[in-house]
């Protein structure tokens, strides 16, 4: 049965471009995001409880290289970008967010605490 | 069940809802009396579980749909696989032609079924690791994508043929 399951679940996926399009670049430079992106892009899913959510190791995220890279992406991002930027990359880019700011130091940083206060606005309008 | 259905009909359904027997093969079952009666019957049913699947709210546990369980989501589902497959079995789908919205309503289910999924996919990733350091961003991605689905109707997704498997 879970066969089965899995083999009706491959046949159902949303629409590719206003879902899954590629709109901005992504720091290729932090593994870990792009394992989130890779994952945020499947429409086919294990019929298994941890493929439920994003399979990541927590203790990653306060990484120094990830949060180095995390700070360069801050730099970069900016209302009019996310704004432009599809469902996956807005998924990608808030959930790294969140991530990074929950674990190691980087969550008492000013710029991650501002970061996090402007891509509420930006979901905020979004909606 | 419509009411004084014939006895055919009560086994067919029987097996199409019971999840230990395989499911029937449209292309096998013999006339059906009343088919479009008994489309539509089964189509009304798949459209009052989709309500509840979309409208089963995303909170801190109950994201995840158990297919399984109370919800009796499984009987409907292989509704939903058998007149899929009605559909695309030629001989059925001149009888089904009469019943207007059911490969409509077939196709419909698959979107909205895959939209629900991914949404339950990403918004379970945040509820996993709840701390305060990330703000709101939790519940404003709940209220995000809930917005997001209700704003881009399904009708407007296209569809690619090739499914990906990274």
């Amino acid at each position: 049965m879970v066969d089965y399951l899995r083999w009706r679940s491959s046949r159902l996926y949303p629409g590719q471009k206003a879902w899954f399009g590629r709109e901005w670049s992504r720091p290729h430079d932090i593994p870990l995001v792009e394992s989130v992106y890779r994952q945020a892009c499947l429409r086919d899913r294990i019929a298994d409880p941890k493929e439920f959510v994003v399979t990541d190791d927590f203790i990653r995220w306060a990484r120094v290289e990830v949060i180095q890279g995390m700070r360069g992406w801050t730099r970069e991002m900016d209302a009019e970008k996310f704004a432009r930027g599809q469902l996956v990359d807005k998924f990608v880019w808030t959930y790294s967010l969140y991530m990074v700011a929950g674990y190691g130091e980087a969550g008492r940083k000013k710029w991650i605490s501002m970061a996090v206060v402007q891509t509420s606005d930006w979901l905020r309008d979004a909606m | 069940m419509p009411k004084n259905a014939p006895e055919s009909i009560m086994t067919l359904f029987e097996q199409i809802c019971d999840p230990s027997l395989p499911l029937p093969i449209p292309r096998l079952i013999g006339p059906v009396e009343n088919w479009e009666k008994f489309a539509t019957f089964m189509g009304n049913r798949i459209k009052t579980a989709l309500f509840a699947v979309i409208t089963h709210p995303t909170d801190a546990k109950m994201s995840n749909l158990h297919v399984g369980g109370d919800l009796g989501l499984f009987p409907v589902l292989r509704m939903l696989e058998f007149l899929r497959r009605c559909v695309k079995t030629q001989s059925l789908s001149t009888q089904l032609a009469g019943v207007g919205d059911i490969s409509v309503l077939v196709r419909h289910a698959e979107v909205e079924l895959s939209r629900e999924m991914w949404r339950r996919w990403s918004c379970g990733s945040f509820v996993r690791v709840r701390h305060t350091e990330g703000g709101k961003l939790c519940s404003l991605w709940h209220v995000f994508m809930e917005a997001y689905l209700l704003s881009s109707p399904h009708g407007e997704e296209q569809v690619d043929p090739q499914v990906s498997h990274g």
